[in-house]
């Protein structure tokens, strides 16, 4: 290796850079919480996650928290005024949600301890299925086929996540 | 200081989470790099850059202008947090176990520079810790000696000896010639 080539590597190192969803998901819970008088606040990533104050929360927990908003999404998403059948299916659908929420809430409540990783994915998993959960409630007096179709990926999303906290229990 | 950088941080020390959001945006990088390179672990690397900047922000009352730049807090910050991270794990990492670099760097990176780079990060974690602080800051993140005195708490007179001293050990440890 010669000299010239020593300086440039070291230059490249400049770009190694965290992951880009790692960084949103950080910066997310750190701008969340709660701002303590506290001297040494040694928290790491996830358990920042249960210090969220979520300005529709009615939950103390923050991934709980997140639930919760999910839940008043989809929630306020059926009691809009539409078409019997479409309630029925949409009913049908929420209830394995609400189901699938309540399996998932039990085993973070369980586990003391998450790989950083899991809970970077977890979040990542959350807001794709409030994303969708959010839109669905947005165009469901418009297009009642579509909407319903967004809280069916909301339901597949879920149990992405089910998966990945069995694996992580493992 | 970086132009509206003091503005910024008066209005997270008020409160502002924006604000203190975009400061986040501007160092996290530079110390994720500075944490990946002590700990040769990314995941480690991620939770201990997010401890610093909880930390930050939980305690941002307490940061005073002294005519250095924010990041020099943060440095500060995550040399204490790599310090307690090797009081509690294991320390005797053998270099075989350091992880490889994914670098994010353009498609002209060969194979041999990607081979040269793992060569670089494991031949820098034969440096003692204050030599590794001062490689990475001067020459990896660009700061100047004086913010890097600050940071360690040395003078400027002493940085430039142990980088001196510290780049030597590096070019003789990867058996550099001086062309």
């Amino acid at each position: 290796m010669t000299n010239n080539d020593f300086q440039k590597i070291l230059k490249e190192l400049r770009n190694i850079k965290p992951d880009a969803q790692y960084s949103e998901n950080s910066k997310y819970l750190i701008l969340s919480s709660k701002q303590s008088r506290n001297p040494e606040f040694k928290k790491g990533f996830f358990e920042s996650i249960y210090s969220i104050k979520l300005p529709k929360t009615i939950a103390a927990s923050g991934l709980v928290a997140i639930f919760a908003l999910i839940i008043i999404v989809t929630v306020s998403y059926i009691s809009k005024p539409n078409q019997n059948g479409f309630i029925a299916e949409a009913d049908e659908v929420n209830s394995s949600i609400q189901i699938k929420l309540d399996d998932i809430k039990y085993y973070i409540d369980d586990k003391q301890n998450f790989a950083t990783s899991t809970a970077s994915q977890v979040l990542t998993i959350l807001n794709n299925a409030k994303t969708e959960l959010e839109q669905a409630r947005d165009i469901s007096s418009t297009d009642t086929e579509e909407a319903l179709n967004k809280i069916k990926n909301a339901q597949r999303i879920f149990s992405e996540m089910d998966s990945l906290l069995k694996t992580n229990q493992q | 200081m970086l132009d509206g950088e003091k503005n910024l941080i008066e209005q997270a020390i008020s409160g502002k989470s924006s604000a203190f959001g975009e400061l986040y945006d501007r160092y996290q990088p530079q110390i994720y790099r500075f944490i990946y390179f002590k700990v040769s672990h990314r995941e480690e690397a991620e939770d201990l850059t997010h401890q610093v900047f909880l930390n930050a922000w939980q305690n941002i009352q307490k940061y005073k202008f002294q005519g250095y730049p924010f990041s020099s807090w943060l440095y500060s910050i995550a040399r204490n947090k790599v310090i307690d991270y090797y009081r509690t794990k294991k320390t005797n990492l053998s270099i075989d176990q350091v992880a490889e670099i994914e670098t994010n760097a353009s498609n002209a990176i060969t194979i041999d520079i990607s081979i040269d780079i793992d060569r670089v990060k494991k031949a820098i974690l034969e440096l003692n810790e204050t030599e590794q602080d001062i490689i990475i800051m001067r020459f990896v993140e660009d700061a100047s000696p004086r913010e890097i005195a600050k940071i360690i708490n040395k003078n400027e007179g002493s940085v430039k000896v142990i980088q001196h001293r510290a780049i030597k050990k590096l070019k003789n440890i990867l058996k550099i010639n001086d062309q």
